[in-house]
């Protein structure tokens, strides 16, 4: 185990495109929950079993929750936070699968995800805003603050992609030490705390795309 | 520490597919299944709500019969309790009226009966009195009572008046004259019976005596076309008469 664990490993290219094993992970994690989404909600019925039942509550709670953060309808919102908390559960989950590697403790993948959420913030501003009323927003409440305004948008999302990358590859890091130096045991209780860690930070990425969303529709006050 | 900008690009469009994988196969189906449910549960509370309402509205309708029922129960209730009123009071009247009826049937039979014992005493009494009469009658009828009777009879033609003395006479004259008493007359009182006649009647007609014992005392005097009565035997009948038509009881 010589390379670093914050080096990307390549596994193949294609063409001149390397495909590194976060990205095989994350085809592999949207394998599985696009063919477990396919199979549960398949043989949905209008008087719900058992997991349907939990399906609905984690889809409807995800709802709920965007909704109360947005102050209004949130179904339009819904694909991409929904989205977002699923797979950064699964993705910050699959660190203690052994012989995998979250996605997320790659520096890559909370990248995506917080430019994805940044575009996302404007994108949304200017679909129900407008343009320049979404942009007149960086002049509030002086216009000297516009360079600041603009560095916080960027900033912002910097230390979201941190904060997750930071979190979770210690995390996976921290238990990879624990159970190369301890026995079978030992890295149970290291175990949980990375699933807690993961809930956690699956959490509080998916509120904060959702609060920076909110603030660029105004519903949430910057 | 590398960043890879090929694997930053591969997972933004790995994320974004698995956006568009997940709308496509969770959230929209479970949208779907809650829209539906939602949908089934409306239309479930608007069916029980027409349910309800016709349940409701069958409950009107049924409240209605049955107060029109008791209405009606009521009402033939209230018909036949007048119905049998009347009937009881039309029964009450025609047992008031037939024991009226029955009563003054009775009174009538009684009015009658009494009626018939007092005629029937009355017959007793008026053939007692009659017959007493007749028995102290006969005890003081003895042969000279003729004699008075011949001064009734000299009196009575005496008073008659002329037209009809005239035309008693007119026949008298035709035949003989029938002198019938009680007891049989004496020579010397049939010469006196004749003497005192034909000064009233004339002499051309002859005159014969007879006796009936059940005039009493007296005489009865025929004539060719009258009778002359001056006895007690007929004194007593036109008595019994007066009797009869005057005194009878009421």
């Amino acid at each position: 185990m010589n390379q670093s664990p914050l080096q990307a490993v390549v596994l193949f290219y294609v063409g001149f495109v390397p495909i590194t094993r976060t990205v095989v992970t994350t085809w592999g994690l949207m394998a599985a929950l696009t063919v477990g989404s396919w199979v549960a909600t398949r043989a949905f019925q209008v008087v719900a079993g058992g997991w349907q039942a939990v399906i609905e509550t984690v889809v409807l709670g995800i709802e709920e929750q965007t909704q109360a953060l947005l102050g209004r309808d949130a179904a339009p919102f819904l694909p991409l936070l929904g989205t977002l908390f699923i797979f950064l559960v699964v993705a910050n989950l699959s660190g203690i699968v052994p012989g995998l590697k979250a996605p997320t403790a790659s520096i890559e993948t909370p990248a995506a995800l917080s430019s994805i959420v940044f575009l996302s913030v404007h994108f949304y501003g200017i679909r129900f805003r407008g343009v320049a009323r979404h942009f007149a927003a960086f002049l509030k409440p002086n216009p000297v603050l516009l360079p600041l305004n603009v560095l916080s948008e960027i900033t912002r999302s910097f230390s979201l992609a941190v904060r997750l990358f930071g979190n979770i590859m210690s995390d996976d890091l921290v238990l990879a030490i624990v159970l190369a130096l301890a026995g079978l045991f030992v890295p149970i209780p290291f175990m949980a705390f990375a699933i807690l860690v993961g809930l956690v930070q699956a959490y509080i990425f998916s509120v904060l795309a959702a609060v920076y969303i909110g603030g660029g529709l105004g519903a949430i006050e910057k | 520490m590398n960043f890879s900008w090929w694997t930053f690009t591969l997972q933004a469009a790995n994320f974004l597919i698995l956006v568009w994988l997940l709308q496509r196969f969770l959230f929209k189906p479970v949208k779907t299944i809650v829209a539906r449910r939602k949908e089934e549960i409306s239309r479930a509370l608007t069916e029980a709500s027409a349910e309800k309402d016709g349940a409701e509205r069958l409950k009107q309708e049924v409240e209605a019969v049955r107060s029109q029922i008791g209405a009606e129960r009521r009402k033939m209730l209230d018909e036949a309790r007048a119905q049998l009123s009347a009937e009881g009071q039309k029964m009450l009247a025609d047992a008031r009226g037939e024991a009226k009826k029955i009563r003054d049937q009775a009174l009538k039979r009684l009015d009658e009966e009494r009626a018939a014992a007092g005629n029937e005493l009355f017959e007793r009494t008026v053939a007692l009195a009659t017959n007493l009469a007749e028995r102290l009658l006969r005890e003081l009828a003895v042969p000279s009572m003729e004699y008075p009777f011949l001064g009734r009879v000299t009196d009575y033609l005496d008073r008659l008046p002329a037209d009809e003395r005239a035309r008693l006479l007119s026949h008298v004259s035709a035949g003989a004259l029938l002198v019938t008493t009680a007891h049989p007359l004496s020579v010397k009182d049939q010469a006196e019976w004749r003497e005192q006649l034909a000064k009233r009647l004339g002499t051309n007609f002859s005159i014969k005596f007879s006796a009936d014992p059940a005039l009493i005392a007296g005489t009865i005097i025929t004539l060719p076309d009258a009778i002359l009565r001056f006895n007690w035997r007929d004194s007593l009948t036109s008595a019994l008469k007066e009797f009869h038509n005057n005194e009878r009881p009421r």
